[in-house]
This record gives structure tokens, sequence and C-alpha cells, in this order.
């Protein structure tokens, strides 16, 4: 579990950290204060050698690679001489991840991109020469466990095609859970073959109180439900709160030891649905070992969030932070749960 | 809808009917800067100022106050109520005045203020 987070040049944040995280993070804050910029970064720690993050990251904002225009657009005021840092310390090490995002140049004469370095024993990358076009992104990983080691990986343009390079598989893991639909049959199997069927349906049922089963047909490879009726239902077709309920607890059941951030938690869902959802955020939570990191603008959700956290006897592990930006300086203001409840009781203003 | 804080001052008061009684006499001395907020009882301050120093709106971004002066206005009801009231804005990191009546120097400038309790 990351014990604080720190933040700097990436999109609206200049530099922001959050300290004392929980198990259970939800954060808040008014319109573009950097709520997703900052579940965004953490994810991109989580997966620092993966450098196709950023390209999927973006296609999330429903802003696909379409141009080399977009890779300035991850910087800070788009200026891509400052460096995107975002640092993490583990609660239980102290050890700090460092990810270190750059420009990627190819040169004007070969037209070639610089070799990748994959190992660099200097705090210089290698690729970050400025005498070229800018053609993508180097992603530089390090942990203070083993300052010298480094390890590089690039995306970036080449016969009009996105390439990537140097990626490597880690542990833990981590998962985006948007408001796009996605494709859940992977997920869906996975959690199938652990027997865990049951936890969804009973975490939608209170939502479709007709729900029965869920099933997946190959083919076509969709999902269904059988809600007591002559036939299944397609379940993308079951309402949002629905679809958000589902992808919600396919993320959470296939994460254990690892991350899951979800944007907009609220979306689609009423109070009780919410309240649902949180009490089972925080139990598998608790059970798979995952730290989660959660996004809303709604009170509702907040009310929610507290209630369950209050009900479930899940305090320690809930907390929410309020993400506060005024021209360029920013802070997280955090609540504990006791805090958190104080605040609703007084129906004092806490996003 | 929840309240932030969007005036300069601010008096925090035990219950309803101190809310009501200052309300009305800011009302009739013409005084609009000032936003009252109501803790609900001498027990709550020690949970209740630290959330309302959280509200939005009471500090930047960078640390500083918003908010000019933080009153707190408590009944004597037996206890030590200014030492009380004192301590929990230390803890809360705020400067509390030396002695009942005035306000600190601090920013937010706060003042402790204790009403005589029905003994006295």
């Amino acid at each position: 579990m990351f014990k604080s987070v720190r933040v700097r040049n990436f999109r609206a944040i200049t530099d922001l950290t959050v300290d004392d995280l929980s198990r259970v993070n939800l954060f808040v804050g008014h319109n573009a204060c950097g709520k997703t910029t900052l579940l965004e970064s953490i994810f991109f720690l989580i997966g620092a050698t993966n450098p196709k993050l950023p390209v999927s990251v973006n296609t999330f904002r429903g802003f696909p690679y379409v141009s080399k225009a977009v890779w300035p657009t991850y910087f800070h005021n788009m200026d891509v001489r400052i460096p995107i840092e975002v640092c993490a310390t583990d609660s239980e090490t102290g050890e700090e991840q460092r990810l270190l995002i750059r420009p990627h140049y190819v040169h004007h004469e070969a037209d070639r991109e610089t070799p990748l370095p994959m190992i660099s024993t200097s705090g210089v990358s290698m690729g970050a020469e400025t005498d070229g076009k800018l053609n993508g992104l180097e992603l530089e990983y390090s942990t203070s466990a083993d300052p010298v080691s480094r390890e590089v990986s690039r995306v970036f343009v080449r016969d009009e095609k996105l390439v990537d390079e140097g990626m490597k598989a880690r542990t833990p893991q981590g998962t985006f859970v948007m408001s796009l639909p996605v494709d859940l049959r992977d997920r869906f199997s996975e959690v199938q073959r652990k027997k865990r069927v049951q936890e969804v349906v009973d975490l939608l049922k209170d939502t479709e109180p007709a729900l029965e089963d869920i099933r997946l047909l190959d083919p076509p490879g969709v999902l269904y439900a059988d809600t007591g009726g002559p036939e299944l239902i397609p379940v993308n077709l079951m309402g949002g709160g629905i679809m958000k309920l589902l992808t919600t607890a396919l993320a959470m059941l296939n994460m254990q030891d690892g991350y899951v951030l979800i944007d907009e938690i609220e979306n689609g869902l009423g109070y009780l649905s919410q309240r649902k959802l949180w009490e089972a955020v925080f139990t598998w939570a608790q059970k798979l070992n995952i730290q989660v990191f959660a996004s809303t603008h709604s009170m509702e959700c907040i009310r929610a969030f507290s209630d369950s956290a209050e009900a479930g006897l899940f305090g320690q592990d809930a907390k929410l932070f309020r993400i506060e930006r005024m021209g360029d300086a920013f802070r997280a203001v955090e609540y504990d749960r006791e805090l958190l409840a104080e605040s609703l009781e007084s129906n004092w203003e806490g996003r | 809808m929840a309240t932030a804080i969007t005036k300069r001052n601010v008096l925090a008061v035990e219950g309803e009917d101190e809310k009501n009684f200052f309300d009305k006499l800011m009302r009739d001395l013409s005084i609009v800067d000032i936003q009252i907020e109501c803790v609900g009882g001498k027990n709550q301050f020690s949970t209740k100022l630290p959330a309302l120093l959280k509200v939005s709106g009471f500090f930047r971004p960078d640390g500083s106050s918003l908010v000019d002066h933080l009153a707190v206005v408590r009944d004597m009801d037996g206890d030590d109520a200014f030492v009380s009231i004192a301590n929990i804005l230390r803890t809360a990191k705020l400067s509390p005045p030396d002695i009942s009546g005035r306000f600190s120097n601090g920013s937010p400038r706060v003042g402790i203020f204790i009403m005589p309790g029905a003994e006295c």
C-alpha cells in the first residue's frame, strides 16, 4: 500500500502531495482541481514499466492518439522541458518508488530514435535530447531500494504507428475503472474461475432485486443476466448503475494485493446502491488486500462512503481527501472517519 | 446544500439558541461580514472545531487563512471553559489568546469569549 503520493508537473497539477493515505481513499474537490489527474498519476506509477499507459489513459478520457500534438498534453502548461514526476512511499517498508516521464525525441538527420538504455546509471535520461522532433514519451522508473538501477521504457511513433520499447511486467498490478464501457469477458471469466460470481450477484441484487445469476455466453462473448424471465438479458442493457457496480466488482475481485482506481464512483447510482457498493469495496479491499483510490463530486456519495465506513467498522480503512486548487497552488485536506462524520453532521462543505 | 466558509470572520457558538441570538444581533447592528456556525453543544467543541477548520473556504491551498478572525463563544458551565477551548485550538495549530475576551495576533486572529454561567 502507498503511504503517500507526490505528483509534479502532470497536466494541471504543479505539485501535490497526499500524505497518510488509507486502504480506501476518496478524493473530492471542485471541477478541474486535479482529482482525475491524481488518479491517473497513481495509475502511471503502478504501471511504471508499461509505456503504453499514458496513451491508454488519454483514450479513457476520450482523447485517443491521433497525432504527435498529443505528447505535450501530459506536461504542465504543455511545457515538455519540465519532466513529470510521480513518487510514492510504501506504508510498510518506507521504500520510495519514482517515475519520471520525459519527452522522447527523434533526430532530424537519421529520423531514428535514440537507442533505448535498459539500465541507465545516471540521473539523466539518454533519450531526453531536445535537438530533434518530439516523437513520444520516455518513462524512467526507480526505487529507493535500488536507486542506481533504472527501468526505462518508451512509447513513440514510427512509420505512423505507435511503438513501445522496454515494457516489463511487474507486480503489483492496478486497474482503472472508468465510466466508459469496457470488455468485461476476461475479468468475468477469472471471477467465474475463482467461484466468486455469487458475490457479484449479491452486490447487484440491491439495485436489480430480480437478478438471479450472471453468465458469459460465448459466442457471442457477452455477459447476460438471469432475472427470472423466459430469456436472459444482456447486462449492458440493464442501465449505467448496474454496469458501474459490475465493472467495479469485477475490477476488485481480480486485483488481489493490488490497486483499484475508480473515477466518479457515484455515476449512475442512487444513495442505496452507493452504500452497497462502498460496503463491498471496503470488504473486498480488506479481504483481498487492495488499496482503493476513488473520486467523486457527489455529496450523496460522500455520505454513503462515511455511513458505510461507520456501519461496517471500516473506519480505520477510510479517508477522504479534498483536493484544493488556487492558481498553481494545490493541497490535499485530509479527513479521517471521525472528522468526516462531524462535518457531514454539521452539513459543512467538505468537497 | 452544504455550507462553505464565505465570510472573512467566523463566529463558532454552542447551539441553535446562541446562533439565533447572534444572528439577530448582527442584523440589528447591520453587521454582515460574520459567518455564524453552531457546533451543537459545549461538549462538541473538541470534535467540531477541528472539522470547522477543514471546511472549504477557511484556508487557501498554500495554507494561509482566508478568514481574518475566528471567535469562539462558550458558556462557563463549571469547567475551565477558556483552557478547554484554548487547548482545542492549540491542537488545531491555531494561536489562542492569553485571556478571554481578546483576540490573538495569529492568522486567523483567534478570540475566545466565555459567557458567565447561571451561577454567576
